[in-house]
């Protein structure tokens, strides 16, 4: 008890258990700054670009393709017969393609939303951290993180009920 | 069956998820008042409902 108790002033005394938070800061900035680059990125407008890739990784191992390159470029662009149909199935695909685009979105932000979870997670943990400075080797009570995960969780708190 | 119940849990769960995920940004990030913090959870759990299914 007696080296608990020392144990204990001298990390509230000192900056001892502060690297802590500072790596739970830093960990949540890069996850912040990841999730934030994963969510908003351009997509790429077509499936071809996968195949591509996916030709272009096995004409690696196994040493070369020839004329793989063209055979993408043919895939991506419509040539010979259906050259003539393709604009106007482009045409016809437009529309169609431009009233999906509000559900796209929706479904970015429901992406991007689904992912919000462990930043408040992260966050709970953060102002633990900072209201209850700890050494490095002593766990964080049980209670706390039930706590932590009930604030995060449970949508009766978030409604305002009970 | 037991895929259209899969199908209501995960509509649930992404809900749940979605709901909770803007709540916090409105509860604790930008520290919204709560009928506010309620509006922007029912909104952001209705965001995966809307947008069908999300994968």
């Amino acid at each position: 008890m007696c080296v608990a108790a020392s144990y204990g002033r001298r990390t509230v005394r000192s900056q001892a258990g502060q690297a802590t938070l500072e790596w739970v800061g830093l960990v949540l900035l890069a996850a912040l700054v990841l999730g934030g680059l994963a969510a908003f990125a351009v997509p790429v407008a077509d499936r071809g670009l996968g195949t591509a890739v996916a030709q272009r990784i096995t004409c690696a191992a196994r040493g070369g393709c020839a004329g793989a390159a063209e055979r993408t470029a043919a895939r991506t662009r419509v040539s010979g017969p259906l050259a003539a149909v393709a604009p106007a199935r482009a045409r016809a695909r437009a529309p169609a393609s431009t009233r999906r685009l509000p559900r796209d979105r929706l479904r970015k932000v429901a992406n991007a939303g689904k992912r919000l979870w462990i930043l408040c997670v992260g966050w709970g943990r953060l102002v633990y951290e900072r209201d209850h400075p700890r050494a490095p080797n002593e766990a964080m009570p049980l209670e706390e993180v039930v706590e932590i995960a009930d604030s995060c969780f449970n949508p009766l708190g978030f409604l305002g009920i009970g | 069956m037991l895929a259209r119940v899969h199908e209501w849990a995960t509509a649930v769960w992404l809900a749940l998820l979605c709901g909770c995920g803007f709540g916090f940004l409105a509860r604790d990030l930008l520290e919204l008042g709560e009928p506010a913090v309620a509006v922007v959870w029912i909104a952001g759990a209705l965001v995966p409902l809307l947008a069908g299914r999300v994968r």
